[in-house]
């Protein structure tokens, strides 16, 4: 009897097991599931209202994600603060108001984008104003301190807002290719009728903030005329010309792009392209992606209880799919990413469901039962989405907006190490991010082999419907076979880099300047018969990414960091006189470019081990009085 | 220097020249006498310091002078007292950044000898005190200028002489000096092996 009784015991536990095993074993080889951990991590939001989009975004630069949720107010409860969630890796904490980015407006915020305005590599923020009644109703800049904590600059670097604003969508971009980051609003206005389909006239308003590269905007209109009312935008480079385009999601008039003539005037292009010219449609949401892996932007449309995916051919558009559910939701935002790391973008419909990419950009719903994604069923007014890998487990994370219920995450349980991620630091422009760079991701040695290519991804700011992914670009990277793969990476300004023989599993930290390897430095007894000094000799190589390096700046890491030498590009060496021998020296090497973009530093550890007392003869190439 | 330690080496040899010239005699001093020499020195220092032996090499050549004062006891025995000066200079390059330095020591020598005179040739030995004053020069890249000071020590020293003449004599020596130095911080031997020769005049007294 008690042998059976174990015997039965052992057959459940077994069978608890092999269900595990064969989840586990599905999951590896790939099968898109998620789980919701939204309660888990405390990101929920407000219970009962208040989401409309999201950017996943390290506003405190310690590594890990942080999510900012946009947040607009009701009639009855219009004072609805934003909500910014600092990530602590095993809980998130909500600091809006102790770090300065809670709102400044009654009724809240809709678009909203992080992007480095001031190229001081942090991700300060342009965070819109959707009016509700309230004068004044301005869109807002925030300067982030570079510690997380954020400064309203809004009064003082744009000027002459004195007309009440209700903007939806918003982009961030280097719209006319001077190396400094712009802004677009949507709505320049302050209270349109969004369902007259036929707002007249249309209205030529100022709808960007110019960057004047001093501290500064000026408003400008730059040929975006506001014919109805906008919701989402998104931009990227749809016509592979260089410069930043843009896209907008309309109610009443068609959804269309702006193509730019690279000066930053734009003009309307979506039926010249290919777009449906009918009026009449209330779309929320718009994306720009590469679908079927051809290094050009394909388009999908969202709204109205349907998504339109449109493929780019030599920057013309022909729609080839779309995609209709059951739920009653109208469809606001869409977001594109490689959720089974298998090299191709899945889709992710906010409210709804996972639907897995064939290959060629034609999509097959995962069933919620197989995708875990129930909860995202219960979403009752879904609205924006975003993607980042926020556990850094090399797989793409989701995070809901619900705008009369608690938010979703959605933890990505693929967990295997078919992935490879880039980030950029800082770009040809100064600012960390890289909005406008473009990432090709190919089969090693084949750089520019269209058939190598693995994934082609464009940094945006915000997309879709409120949207603003991660900047850190995933790739799904099978590792079977021992694969390895090249990153091309494509700065706005045409500058390129190639990261070659990546592993899966890796992460690739971008810059337009590379730090300097092997950095290293040495105490050295100097010696006269009647003087003995100790000298520190500090060594590095130039790293093979850079091909314009103007020269290197050394540091001294102390209580901060002081500049000790600013040396040509063919010194690889940098001496100091007469040092404290028994003193803890740090130092910091950056490589800067012809554009005076400094590189991360290459730092030392420190330890410069035992004091050598090194006979003759070597020549110094540096002599060093007077060189700082 | 070098120029200085040849001239002495072509006084020296005119001077053996002159003498096997000359009638051979068995004395050329006279018995009992005092006098008193002028002499002119030349050689090189063999540095100890194996620091100095890095920067600067194992030897460098110096040149001086002498005076000697002889008391006879008992000929052939007799006792000198002898003040000398020697200077040398030398370049060399520091031990890493290679840049270029000078030194300078300059000795003063006072020494107590005993010394055997058979009027043909003297032999003598003898200890002494000696005063080093030290200069080191440095490249304008360096982070001071230079470094001096004096130290004093002592010597043992012994050699011979050879009469060429009543008057003239020819000088061969050596001389260990033990002069040490912490003033710099760390020390430094300025000590070594003297190797010299050189010619003297005699006056009586």
């Amino acid at each position: 009897m008690i042998f059976r009784y174990h015997l039965r015991f052992s057959r459940s536990r077994f069978g608890v097991l092999l269900v595990g095993l064969i989840g586990t074993a599905a999951f590896s080889f790939g099968q898109i599931h998620f789980t919701e951990v939204s309660a888990r991590f405390g990101v929920r939001g407000y219970p009962e209202f208040g989401g409309q989009g999201v950017s996943w975004v390290d506003v405190n630069r310690d590594g890990r994600i942080d999510i900012f949720v946009k947040n607009r107010g009701t009639e009855s409860l219009p004072d609805v603060p934003d909500i910014l969630y600092i990530n602590y890796g095993d809980y998130f904490m909500d600091e809006a108001g102790s770090r300065g980015v809670a709102d400044a407006y009654p009724y809240g915020t809709h678009g909203a984008v992080f992007v480095d305005i001031d190229g001081d590599q942090d991700f300060d923020l342009f965070a819109s104003t959707a009016y509700g009644g309230v004068s004044p109703a301005y869109n807002h800049l925030y300067r982030n301190n570079g510690n997380g904590f954020f400064e309203d600059l809004t009064s003082s670097i744009i000027p002459a807002q004195t007309t009440d604003l209700s903007t939806r969508g918003v982009a961030a971009a280097d719209f006319d290719g001077d190396g400094d980051i712009d802004l677009y609003f949507s709505n320049p206005l302050p209270d349109p009728d969004p369902f007259n389909p036929f707002p007249s006239p249309p209205e030529s308003l100022p709808n960007f903030y110019i960057n004047n590269g001093n501290g500064t905007f000026t408003p400008d209109f730059r040929g975006i005329v506001w014919t109805g009312f906008t919701q989402g935008v998104t931009t990227g480079d749809y016509d592979g010309d260089g410069d930043i385009d843009i896209a907008q999601a309309m109610w009443g008039p068609p959804s269309t792009i702006f193509r730019n003539d690279g000066g930053g005037h734009f003009m309307d292009v979506g039926i010249q392209v290919g777009l449906p010219a009918g009026y009449g449609r209330f779309d929320n949401g718009i994306v720009w992606a590469d679908l079927d892996k051809d290094a050009d932007l394909d388009l999908a449309i969202v709204g109205t209880g349907r998504i339109d995916l449109y493929k780019n051919t030599a920057g013309s558009y022909s729609a080839y799919q779309v995609i209709r559910w059951t739920r009653p939701i109208e469809g606001f935002q869409v977001s594109f990413g490689d959720f089974d790391n298998d090299t191709d973008l899945d889709l992710y419909l906010s409210g709804e469901n996972v639907y897995e990419n064939e290959g060629e950009g034609n999509f097959t719903l995962v069933p919620a039962e197989e995708s875990g994604l129930a909860a995202s069923l219960s979403i009752a007014e879904p609205r924006g989405c975003a993607l980042a890998d926020f556990d850094g487990d090399g797989d793409l994370d989701i995070y809901v907006t619900n705008e009369t219920g608690p938010n979703r995450l959605f933890r990505n349980d693929l967990n295997n190490p078919d992935w490879i991620t880039a980030e950029i630091l800082i770009d040809t422009g100064g600012h960390v991010g890289g909005i406008g760079a473009k990432f090709d991701l190919y089969e090693a040695g084949q750089v520019g082999v269209p058939a190598s290519l693995k994934g082609h991804r464009e940094i945006t700011g915000e997309y879709g419907y409120l949207g603003q992914d991660s900047p850190i670009v995933h790739f799904g990277a099978p590792a079977a076979g021992g694969a390895k793969y090249d990153l091309l990476v494509t700065f706005q300004d045409g500058t390129r880099r190639v990261y070659g023989g990546l592993t899966p599993g890796q992460k690739v930290e971008v810059a337009s300047v590379a730090p300097p390897l092997n950095l290293n430095f040495k105490k050295i007894e100097n010696k006269a018969l009647f003087f003995r000094e100790t000298l520190i000799e500090i060594t590095w190589e130039p790293n093979p990414l850079n091909d314009d390096v103007e020269h290197y700046r050394v540091y001294e890491l102390d209580q901060g960091q002081s500049l000790l030498a600013e040396l040509s590009a063919s010194d690889f060496s940098y001496t100091l006189r007469n040092i404290d021998k028994d003193k803890v020296y740090r130092f910091a090497v950056t490589a800067v470019d012809s554009l005076g973009q400094e590189s991360e530093p290459a730092v030392t550890d420190g330890n410069a081990g035992a004091l050598v007392d090194r006979s003759r003869r070597r020549a110094l190439n540096r002599t060093l009085k007077g060189q700082i | 220097m070098r120029k200085t330690v040849l001239a002495l080496f072509l006084t020296l040899l005119g001077s053996l020249s002159a003498w096997a010239q000359s009638e051979t005699r068995i004395r050329l001093l006279p018995d009992e006498e005092r006098y008193f020499t002028v002499g002119l020195l030349g050689g090189f220092f063999f540095v100890q310091d194996q620091v100095f032996r890095e920067l600067y090499g194992k030897s460098a050549p110096f040149f001086g002078g002498e005076l000697t004062l002889r008391f006879p006891v008992r000929e052939p025995h007799g006792v000198d007292i002898a003040a000398g000066v020697r200077t040398l200079s030398s370049k060399g390059n520091a031990s890493y950044t290679e840049e270029d330095l000078s030194l300078r020591l300059t000795n003063l020598s006072l020494s107590l000898r005993y010394s055997y005179d058979t009027g043909r040739f003297a032999v003598f030995a003898g200890p002494g005190i000696e005063y080093v004053s030290y200069k080191e020069t440095y490249a304008e890249t360096f982070p001071i200028d230079s470094v001096k000071g004096s130290r004093t020590g002592f010597h043992v020293t012994g050699g011979g002489y050879f009469h060429l003449t009543a008057g003239l004599s020819i000088k061969a020596y050596f001389k260990y000096c033990r002069v040490e130095t912490e003033n710099p911080g760390f020390p430094v031997n300025l000590g070594g092996t003297e190797w010299g020769m050189g010619i003297l005049y005699r006056f009586y007294l």
